[in-house]
């Protein structure tokens, strides 16, 4: 620590020895403090200049600083994330000065696409988040940074495994069959994902309206994600580091049947000679049975490092910092790694260049990610693990899953998933003349997906062994070359902008597989130890043209005018469906900014906001449109040779072309109390028109699904923000807090004619289509049977829809659309309260008006498909066959030859609506005036402490999204972690 | 001014670097060229490409059938076969009580696979043609698709009635229904024009091995060709005594290309031997077959016939016989290899002696949920030739056992039926060959029939033998013991002794009677299966 000390001291110097010191007759020698007004913490770096001169200095470690000037000079102090402070310089050589936070909003420049502009002359409605909102919790990924702390941004975490699939909706669900993801920009380059360490993140802003969104074109229809990381900072070399050790647990378990209890329901279903008595009473004893959810589940850790450095001169400036976080999940032997190094560097080349750098690299591993919930859920308790314990083969379940043995899957199958990815991006600024500059971008990201598989022949009795290895190279490439001139004429300001822009993307892949391993100690690294081998490969490739211009026009801030238009040209599309065009225009008036409000000092800001744009959406696939014949792999001649073949693949569709979005937006911002409390109100709707539809086509034309652009869909809906420092500044305890709430409406409007379009029967437990797409109803209703009663004998009543009657043999003609598994409102609630060194941060997070379709519930209490007996208690405790009173009956007989259990019935529907504790820290900062060495933070949290719900399954928020939306199909639910936390700035 | 001039040279030399990424023709840079995959007009360029449209054809064959709700369950409404009361069954057990739903899942299943084969089989019929090569080897691979289409389009008709006819691969929601001889129509057409395409006998792997015909040969053309006649002699068409003729011309052209060497087919001396895995892959008795392999392509068909309280890992109990049927079947080898003989139940299966009881067995302190006799047909352990009922060690699900389509002995039943309903031909050799199938069944040469029996005892009994060859066999085999009976309208009667369920003596002084009820009036409507909800909603004209 020493030596890292004595580094530090001799860079110090030399950015000291550095700034020449011109002594002149009238000057004086200054020197001071300069400390936070509130918490009179010493500040690090504040850059102190001398106005009209070009030097200056910066604080120590301590925030001392001092300066050579004439007196009665001025000096400009200026922090990132502080108000820039003034400071007349008279006779009194000594200056403590209190410098103050910037919680004025208003006076931010947010990152808007291809530039940025004052927050407060925004038109469109954009959200923002600054790295301030989420500092003091322990966030791993940037989807957790925009939950809840975004208004009109839904983020669903689809499962709760480490590196786990999350959902993001701008503004509900545009697009009906592909894509509703939102554009991912990183620092200007388009990105498949939000892979950044979120220690690197300076701001995010989303893109909402069309006005904001317009700008890119036919991929902006779902609003646009733009990240912005950190720059390195002029001055002292910053050093941080961070840890944080968390420990995961389920949050609930199901309620499941013990051994005996289970051994009882076998005999009493399945046969009296299905458990011995002698077995049973094992059971009873509890010598003998297995409780799965207690072998499958276990304390998951993570580690989390972070170190950094950032520093540079006026002309060099450097931001470096790496990231390491491993990750055990809840369930056993899941892991995840993360590894990531980014380098941004700014060089001020000339007056006139600048050369902005951003490389970051990165590896993620995933160990075992795999974990089917339902199967060892529906394991039965009354087995053996081992078949032939000395050859170490495991048993399957003789009575219920059909599948293999869980454990031993988990314990001798490997699956292992790495991703290195490589983003590169090289921005070259010029200022051709004042107020125009053009600059040129280029950016790639690289990415590499090797996976490799192994499935041990132990598994169960008579298996088969299989290995596979299967690599993905993607490479997408991007530039943009903007042209923007920026001035202001007296009180008029104009800022233009013009963008040719290319990009493509070309993807690789290649893989083995190999059947029947002769030797299974050689595991996935020897395909040719397998008896019968076949290999892979593919190619795609896709690309965008893409050229752009935006006026924004303001005067005296008070009126504000923007205008966009965009043309895309996919190669999605064939030819004559190419190009899309997609303008927008927005309207701004700032009312406080009057002559006639002047005088009163109630609104720093009263702005009205409206806007009209179309905006495009292309997310299919490559080669969606060409009609290219599929490959059958499987063998059908009964070897165990590989023979390929090949037969009707997708439909052709040559006149498939954009899907447009209409957005209309009106907004209005407003400030009071000197900016302490913002209010941002937000109303908008989006009309689809030309839907992406992928259309069923009829079984007996072979099934599969094909594209036409037919339907329309509207999205509606309202959001508010407020965020406000309560106590004001001289009141010890600081309290920020900041609400939001947005509701969305769905509707489909048109299907082209049809009345309905039902899916296909996906999840093969004996449900139907479960979802239904209708004229009038949300994308995402249910399509469901209403569930009445139990009959006489038990057996499940439902009703008729012809007649209202009731019956225990519904038809399909009685599914009735039902519920919605989209939430109607989303709020976030975030507040960090502040006192001397003491950090409280209390984050909740509620989605309201969503259901759930608890598949792992009917799963669980019927003998379905695969899960062909029962495992949850009530369903036997509490079933029909068992209660005394029938009108206690919680379940349906099982045993009854006329009762139906449908998985597509509302029974199984439920309110999923929660509210989730998400976060609460609480930190205590040492000062380095204690500790000697660095600000030490140390802090300890929870995520997912509480969760309020009606919800009956493991989580409300997560779901099964192989087919369906709002299905729970044994989906990996989010874990309750408790974080422990030390944060080190030197 | 050199600051003007500097911006100047790096505006040229970038414009340099960009002007040709910006001159690149837009048009070019969004054209798709899809390296590596194949489009309809570049296939069939070479006799490869027709070996691999039939590896397509085949492997959708295999795995659109390799587990019952995907193909045979309709089976359960025949008088041999029946399923569990409660449990998972639901789908297969409204077929067993004759009162299917629009939402059976199961019937979804088979409908969407079965349609699988016939777009398969299209992309050959409508495209082979043009490959260059020659006139044979086009005729192999169109003979063998539009046999597989009459196939399927045979599964259609007996199951769902009318369905629509497609015979091009277009997407089209206003298809009508074509009535039942327009299919007909379609499935005889398509099985003479495969008559006379497809090969005596194959040479090649895979279309043959182990000196059998793994692909479509004309045996097995000229049989179903045969069975689909009978079929039509009976309901709903009833033409009666001329397709009875058709059927036993057919029927005969394979008895005499066996009879003089043309095909390589004959009876396994023993019966334990048909369904064995001995034989899985060298079946000289099996004219047609869907083959699988537990390294490749797998069925799922090892443990869907036996009962859950049973032992060897337990069964799905998706099946079981029916009691009545199995009282009836006539005791000898053929019986001991159709059923398990005995039974080790999952209580007594940890013992280090496990008792083999009768299926029969139920003790009233400790009552069974099913009692019911199981078929053994599919039932295989990984190595070993004959299934033993008397190791109680779990089998996996995943099997390999071979689907058997058609078989000869059966081809000797319909001959011998077929000369019985139509009144004429070659009484002798239908006695012959029916008498070949029945002394193998009871493992000597008891030869029960004789030329005195009338044509009418003659079909009969041949209509009994099928019967018990192909007892609770529902594997793709083309006629199932529930198409017998479907053609000659018997399924109304059994209907009628379901709902009646009477206890049945199964051994001295023990009853049983079947655990599914069946009730309500019989109608016609009940020997077809409703069109799956999700089509209809698709095309109205399926609208019943």
């Amino acid at each position: 620590m020493n030596d890292l000390r004595k580094t530090f001291s001799c860079l110090l110097l030399l950015l000291l020895a550095s700034v020449t010191s011109i002594c002149a007759q009238n000057t004086k020698m200054y020197s001071g403090t300069i400390t936070d007004v509130d918490s009179n913490e010493p500040i690090i770096g504040v850059n102190i200049i001398l106005k009209g001169a070009s030097r200056g200095t910066i604080t120590d470690t301590e925030g001392k600083f001092s300066i050579n000037a004439p007196i009665g000079s001025t000096l400009v102090l200026s922090y990132i994330g502080y108000l820039t402070k003034e400071v007349n310089l008279d006779n009194n050589p000594l200056l403590n000065i209190a410098m103050q936070e910037d919680q004025q909003q208003l006076s931010e420049v947010v990152v808007i696409g291809y530039g940025t502009m004052k927050k407060s002359n925004v038109t469109g409605a954009i959200a923002s988040v600054s790295y301030k909102q989420f500092k003091d919790q322990p966030v791993k990924q940037i989807s957790d940074i925009l939950q809840g702390r975004t208004s009109g941004v839904a983020v669903t975490n689809v499962d709760g495994i480490p590196g786990g699939n999350v959902k993001i909706r701008v503004r509900g669900t545009t697009s009906i069959n592909k894509s509703s993801d939102p554009l991912y920009v990183i620092d200007g380059i388009v990105a498949s994902g939000l892979n950044v360490n979120p220690s690197d993140i300076q701001s995010i802003e989303v893109l909402k309206d069309a006005s904001a969104t317009a700008i890119y074109g036919s991929r902006g229809a779902n609003g646009v994600v733009l990240v912005t990381t950190k720059k390195g900072k002029e001055g002292k070399v910053q050093v941080f580091a961070s840890v944080d050790v968390g420990i995961s647990n389920i949050v609930k378990k199901y309620d499941l049947l013990n051994a005996y209890d289970y051994g009882n329901a076998l005999n009493d279903y399945k046969g009296s000679n299905t458990i011995s008595a002698e077995t049973l009473a094992e059971y009873k004893n509890g010598s003998k049975g297995i409780d799965w959810q207690d072998l499958m589940l276990q304390t998951g850790v993570s580690q989390d490092y972070k170190l950094g450095v950032s520093g540079g001169s006026e002309k060099n400036k450097y931001y470096i910092s790496a990231n390491l976080l491993d990750m055990t999940a809840m369930t056993i032997t899941t892991k995840y790694q993360r590894a990531q190094l980014r380098v941004n560097l700014d060089n001020k080349i000339t007056d006139w260049f600048t050369l902005s750098t951003k490389i970051n690299a990165s590896r993620s591993y995933s160990h075992n990610g795999s974990i089917d919930m339902m199967t060892f859920l529906n394991y039965s308790p009354t087995m053996d693990m081992f078949e032939d314990e000395e050859k170490g083969i495991y048993k399957k379940d003789p009575y219920n899953s059909v599948d293999p043995n869980p454990y031993g899957k988990r314990v001798l199958n490997k699956e292992d998933s790495y991703t290195y990815n490589f983003n590169g991006n090289m921005d070259l600024q010029f200022k051709l003349i004042d107020g125009l500059t053009f600059s040129v971008q280029g950016g790639l990201n690289y990415a590499n997906n090797p996976t490799y598989t192994f499935d041990s022949s132990l598994v169960q009795a008579d298996a088969v062994s299989d290995m596979s290895n299967a690599s993905y190279t993607n490479i997408f490439w991007q530039n943009t070359n903007n042209l923007t001139y920026d001035k202001s004429f007296g009180d008029h300001h104009l800022t233009a902008t013009a963008v040719f822009e290319v990009s493509g993307s070309e993807g690789k892949s290649l893989g083995i597989t190999g059947t029947d391993l002769q030797n299974e100690f050689v595991g996935y690294w020897n395909v040719t130890n397998a008896k019968t081998r076949d290999a892979s490969n593919g190619y795609s490739a896709s690309s965008l043209v893409s050229g752009l211009a935006r006026v924004m026009y303001d005067y005296k801030g008070r009126y504000m005018v923007t205008g966009t238009f965009r043309t895309d040209g996919s190669s999605k599309f064939q030819k004559g469906n190419r190009w899309g065009y997609f303008p927008s225009t927005a309207l701004a008036w700032d009312i406080a900014k009057e002559d006639f409000m002047k005088d009163q000092n109630i609104f720093s800001q009263l702005k009205l906001r409206g806007s009209f744009g179309i905006v495009g959406n292309q997310g299919i696939g490559a080669y969606s449109t060409l009609g290219m014949l599929a490959t059958t792999t499987h063998d059908g001649w009964g070897t165990d040779q590989v023979h390929t073949g090949y037969w009707t693949g997708n439909l052709a569709t040559p006149d498939v072309t954009w899907e447009s979005t209409y957005q209309y937006n009106a907004g209005l911002d407003a400030s009071v109390l000197n900016g302490r409390v913002n209010f941002s109100f937000e109303w908008f709707r989006k009309d689809t028109r030309d839907l992406l539809l992928q259309k069923q086509a009829p079984n007996y034309n072979g099934g599969g699904t094909f594209w036409v652009n037919q339907g329309e869909i509207k999205n509606s809906g309202v959001e508010f923000t407020v965020s406000a420092n309560p106590l004001d500044g001289h009141c010890p305890v600081q309290w920020q807090t900041s609400f939001n709430a947005s509701y969305v409406k769905n509707e489909i409007m048109d299907l082209a004619g049809d009345d309905y379009i039902v899916g296909a029967n996906n999840t093969g437990w004996g449900a139907g289509p479960i979802e239904i797409k209708k004229v009038g109803y949300p994308i995402g209703s249910f399509y469901l049977y209403k569930w009445k009663n139990f009959n006489s004998e038990g057996a499940n009543l439902y009703e008729r829809q012809s007649d209202g009657s009731l019956t225990t043999s519904p038809t399909a003609d009685d599914l009735t659309v039902t519920g919605q598994a989209e939430p109607k409102w989303t709020f976030g609630w975030n507040n960090t309260v502040s006192w001397k060194n003491w950090d409280l941060n209390i984050f909740i997070n509620a989605a309201v008006g969503q259901d759930r379709l608890n598949m792992s519930r009917f799963g669980l209490a019927s003998m379905v498909g695969k899960y062909r007996f029962i495992s949850l208690a009530d369903a036997y405790n509490q079933g029909w066959d068992k209660v005394d009173n029938k009108a206690d009956a919680l379940f349906a007989s099982h045993s009854n030859p006329d009762n139906k259990n449908y998985g597509d019935s509302d029974f199984w529907l439920e309110d999923a609506s929660f509210m989730k504790l998400k976060n609460i820290s609480l930190s205590y900062t040492f000062p380095r005036q204690v500790t000697k060495i660095a600000d030490i933070k140390l802090s300890v949290s929870a995520q997912n402490l509480y969760t309020l719900t009606k919800y009956t399954g493991m989580d409300p928020e997560v779901y099964s999204s192989g087919f369906y939306n709002g299905v729970d199909l044994g989906a990996y639910p989010v874990p309750r972690t408790i974080t422990f936390g030390m944060k080190l700035n030197f | 001014m050199t600051y003007m001039k500097t911006i100047y040279r790096v505006l040229r030399n970038l414009g340099l670097v960009l002007l040709p990424l910006w001159l690149v023709s837009c048009e070019d840079l969004l054209t798709e060229d899809p390296k590596g995959q194949l489009a309809v007009v570049n296939f069939f360029n070479t006799k490869g490409d027709l070996d691999q449209s039939l590896n397509a054809m085949y492997s959708i064959l295999a795995n659109e059938m390799y587990a019952n709700n995907a193909v045979g369950f309709d089976a359960v409404s025949g008088d041999d076969i029946t399923t569990h009361p409660a449990s998972n069954k639901q789908s297969i057990r409204e077929v067993d009580s004759y009162n299917i739903s629009n939402n059976n899942s199961w019937a979804d299943e088979l409908w969407n696979r079965r349609w699988k084969v016939v777009k398969a089989a299209n992309f050959i019929i409508n495209n082979a043609e043009r490959t260059p090569t020659t006139k044979e080897e086009i005729n192999k691979a169109l003979g063998q698709a539009y046999y597989w289409r009459a196939y399927s389009y045979f599964y259609f008709v007996m199951t769902w009635g009318k369905v629509p006819m497609v015979v091009k691969d277009e997407i089209d929601y206003n298809m009508p229904l074509a009535t039942i001889p327009e299919i007909y129509d379609l499935i005889v057409s398509d099985l003479q024009k495969a008559e006379a395409m497809v090969p005596i006998n194959y040479t090649e792997e895979p279309y043959a091995r182990n000196g059998v015909n793994i692909a479509v040969s004309q045996a097995a053309v000229k049989a179903t060709l045969s069975y689909v006649y009978m079929a039509m002699a009976g309901w709903p068409l009833n033409k009666g005594t001329a397709y009875y003729k058709l059927a036993a011309d057919k029927a005969k052209e394979v008895i005499d290309g066996v009879k003089n060497s043309t095909y390589n087919n004959s009876l396994l001396p023993e019966y334990k031997d048909v369904y064995s895995l001995k034989w899985n892959s060298s079946n000289p008795e099996v004219l047609l077959g869907i083959y699988y392999s537990r390294t490749g392509t797998i069925t799922n068909a090892t443990l869907c016939d036996f009962l859950a309280d049973m032992a060897y890992g337990g069964g799905w109990g998706d099946t079981n016989g029916e009691i009545k049927f199995w009282k009836d079947f006539p005791d000898g080898p053929r019986k001991e290899s159709t059923y398990f003989s005995k039974i080790i139940l999952m209580s007594d299966a940890n013992d280090d002696n496990p008792v083999l009881r009768d299926w029969w067995y139920d003790d009233p302190n400790t009552p069974r949920t099913v009692v019911a006799p199981c078929f053994m047909k599919k039932v295989e352990r990984a190595g070993e030739d004959y299934f033993d009922v008397s190791d109680p060690s779990p089998i996996n699900q995943n099997g390999e056992k071979m689907h058997q389509v058609i078989r000869l002995s059966e081809v000797y039943c319909w001959y011998a039926e077929a000369v019985g309903r139509s009144g004429e031909g070659d009484k002798t050799l239908a006695v012959s060959v029916l008498n070949e199938v029945r002394n193998r069944a009871d493992g000597t040469a008891s030869n029960r029939y004789s030329t005195s029996m009338s044509y009418e005892e003659l079909a009969e009994s041949a209509y009994n033998e099928h019967g018990w060859e192909i007892a609770g066999y529902y594997w793709a085999n083309i006629a199932t013991r529930a198409r017998d009976m479907f053609r000659m309208n018997r399924i109304k009667d059994h209907f009628e002794f379901r709902k009646e369920n009477p206890e049945i003596e199964v051994a001295s002084g023990v009853f049983r009677k079947e655990a599914i009820p069946v009730t309500g009036v019989w109608s016609d409507s009940k020997m077809y299966f409703p069109y799956p909800a999700n089509d209809v909603a698709l095309n109205p004209n399926l609208k019943n």
